[in-house]
């Protein structure tokens, strides 16, 4: 049986008028893309190719001048649909004057929770996303990754079915990436869906169920992720425990069998690193 | 759009708590003490006093637009907003009722501290400006030369009137004849009557009206005297009504200054919560200046004031909602944004 459709969009399109002669700017034209429960969805393009557009003519930030969005079945900007959806935008919001736990507990409540649900949600939220004890603190003396840890937790502040994030890594370390991931992880394996823009190859690889790939407004791909993203014709193979003998037979071996492309130790990347060197530290 | 329940009382507080901001709050607290200790207000003199009850609408009204409600200008056109449930548009009368108490709680130390040092003054502030001197229209000085020769004094309508004052002035010829001229009156283009006759020397009539009746023109006519000449200065032509008490007159320089003080920054707040910030400044620049204009042409100029002439344009009636609806048009047309959405149909399309 397949899963229900949160979200959708059926040959979407966006054209601004932008310049002195307000010149037609065609942002997007003709996309199509679901989101269902229990799925990621990732929109991977560069930057300006039109995921941001995509996303607010998704939730009815701004109209399409094509198509037709669905979210929830319905035309976007009911507030009722919106109450099921949770967002983290590219830039963070303007809470400046706002506490943190002041955001979450106004966003909460906003999503119809009550008083006293809002302020438990906060507090907990707080927590997971490392930033209780910075709860009574003022937005805008939060770094940009505070900050873009506490958007995630608005997102999060509801219990949405449904997430809509635009870059949620932006800005934070290897290991606060690490940990978002394991949280949007935790959600989707929840049954709930999420749609994530990002320019990020590792992020989407870790995890996307379906790509669509966004070029100049339009779909360049579109599939699964191992379809997509992955290269049928090159293999990669992580080995461990090998000593210099056995090195030396894997590679006689693979040359043997296909054109080596690239040889040596793994990288260890930064948050490997931090794991190893400092103790683990970090927050998502 | 109907806004869920129990989201409104969370906007307004959202839009209330970026608007007021204790530092901006001190800073008008100081404000409305420096008014209260301004040699202007403390001698009671009207023009230094409203001059700085203009100033300090003004001052307040741009102050708090560009401080206070930018943040939720910015905070209420934001996406994250725009996909919160209540959606932007049903959030809008509740972000402005937040809005709105969060200004008058900023803006109430400037309008009540000076209070007392106005009001208590006697016979200087409030006398300076009843109603019946706004009711005046300057015309243009009347020289009646010969007889036969009339002048046309011409006042706003629709506030009853109960007595007329009138003054004349002779002005010697050169032919040195000093015999008296008659005048006449004539009101709303009614039959002419006697009013009395003028020598050498200069003579106010005072014509009482019963029961009292809107004006609209009148017209004073010379008969006689042909060496005198005879001169009716505008500021001499008084339409009396009846007194205003203090707390009167407080309440509506009170509301004037407060009302447009709001909207000055309300309608620099709505700009840019709409638009951008350069329009939102032009826009809250307009509103300043009608802010500044207003008080003076309802209360008169200050140095018309000083003759007892100010014109006749009053905000709460008459010609006053002119402007007081030209501008809240150009508030709804900078909310009317092109491309935007406006309705859930067409948003769907």
């Amino acid at each position: 049986m397949e899963t229900p459709i949160l979200l959708e969009a059926r040959g979407l399109g966006r054209v601004f008028r932008a310049g002195g002669a307000l010149r037609p700017v065609e942002a997007l034209r003709g996309v199509d893309l679901q989101v269902r429960a229990g799925e990621v969805t990732a929109l991977l393009g560069a930057n300006g190719s039109g995921k941001t557009t995509l996303l607010h003519c998704l939730l009815g930030i701004l109209p399409p001048t094509e198509g037709r969005a669905l979210l929830f079945g319905s035309p976007p900007g009911r507030p009722e649909d919106l109450r099921r959806v949770g967002f983290l935008p590219e830039e963070d919001p303007p809470w400046g004057n706002l506490r943190g736990r002041e955001v979450l507990e106004t966003t909460g409540r906003l999503h119809g929770l009550s008083r006293r649900e809002a302020r438990e949600k906060a507090r907990s939220l707080l927590e997971e996303v490392g930033l209780a004890q910075a709860g009574e603190r003022r937005f805008r003396t939060y770094s940009k990754g505070m900050a873009r840890r506490l958007g995630l937790a608005a997102a999060l502040a509801a219990d949405p079915e449904l997430l809509v994030l635009d870059e949620p890594t932006s800005g934070l370390d290897p290991l606060g990436s690490a940990r978002v991931l394991e949280r949007l992880r935790a959600f989707k394996e929840a049954g709930r869906g999420i749609l994530l823009a990002s320019h990020l190859f590792r992020e989407v690889e870790a995890l996307a169920d379906r790509v669509v790939v966004l070029h100049q407004g339009r779909t360049a791909a579109q599939g699964p992720l191992e379809e997509v993203l992955a290269d049928p014709k090159t293999w990669e193979l992580q080995v461990e425990g090998l000593d210099q003998e056995g090195r030396r037979r894997l590679l006689e071996e693979a040359s043997r069998l296909g054109r080596v492309v690239r040889w040596g130790p793994a990288p260890l990347g930064l948050e490997e690193i931090l794991r190893r060197h400092a103790g683990g530290g970090g927050q998502p | 759009m109907t806004i869920p329940a129990g989201s409104s009382p969370v906007v307004a507080r959202l839009a209330f708590r970026e608007t007021f901001r204790p530092g901006l709050f001190l800073l008008f607290l100081g404000g409305g003490a420096l008014a209260a200790l301004l040699p202007g207000a403390q001698a009671g003199g009207r023009g230094p006093a409203l001059w700085t009850l203009a100033a300090l609408a003004v001052a307040a009204g741009l102050a708090a637009g560009l401080a206070g409600p930018w943040t939720p200008g910015r905070l209420f056109r934001s996406p994250w907003f725009a996909a919160q449930p209540p959606g932007p548009r049903a959030a809008v009368p509740p972000g402005a009722a937040g809005l709105g108490l969060g200004l008058l709680a900023l803006l109430l130390p400037v309008l009540i501290l000076p209070l007392p040092s106005w009001t208590a003054l006697p016979g200087a502030f409030h006398e300076e400006i009843p109603l019946v001197k706004a009711l005046f229209r300057p015309g243009p000085a009347n020289y009646l030369l010969g007889p036969g020769s009339q002048g046309r004094f011409f006042f706003r309508p629709g506030r009853p009137v109960t007595a007329l004052e009138i003054l004349a002035q002779p002005v010697v010829g050169p032919d040195k004849d000093f015999r008296p001229a008659h005048l006449t009156l004539s009101i709303q283009g009614g039959p002419s009557f006697p009013l009395g006759e003028v020598g050498v020397e200069s003579r106010t009539f005072r014509i009482p009206l019963d029961p009292p009746r809107p004006l609209g023109e009148i017209r004073i006519t010379r008969r006689g005297g042909p060496g005198l000449f005879l001169y009716l200065p505008p500021q001499g032509i008084k339409a009396l009504g009846r007194t205003v008490p203090p707390t009167q007159v407080w309440l509506q320089c009170g509301a004037a200054a407060l009302g447009l003080a709001l909207f000055t920054a309300l309608a620099l707040a709505w700009a840019g919560t709409v638009l951008s910030r350069p329009a939102a400044l032009l826009a809250g620049g307009a509103w300043g200046l009608l802010a500044l204009a207003d008080p003076l042409f309802r209360l008169g100029f200050p140095g018309g004031a000083a003759q007892g002439v100010a014109p006749g344009w009053d905000l709460w009636g008459g010609r006053g909602w002119a402007p007081f609806g030209g501008a809240l048009l150009f508030v709804l047309l900078l909310a009317w944004k092109p491309g935007r959405p406006r309705s859930l149909r067409e948003a769907a399309r």
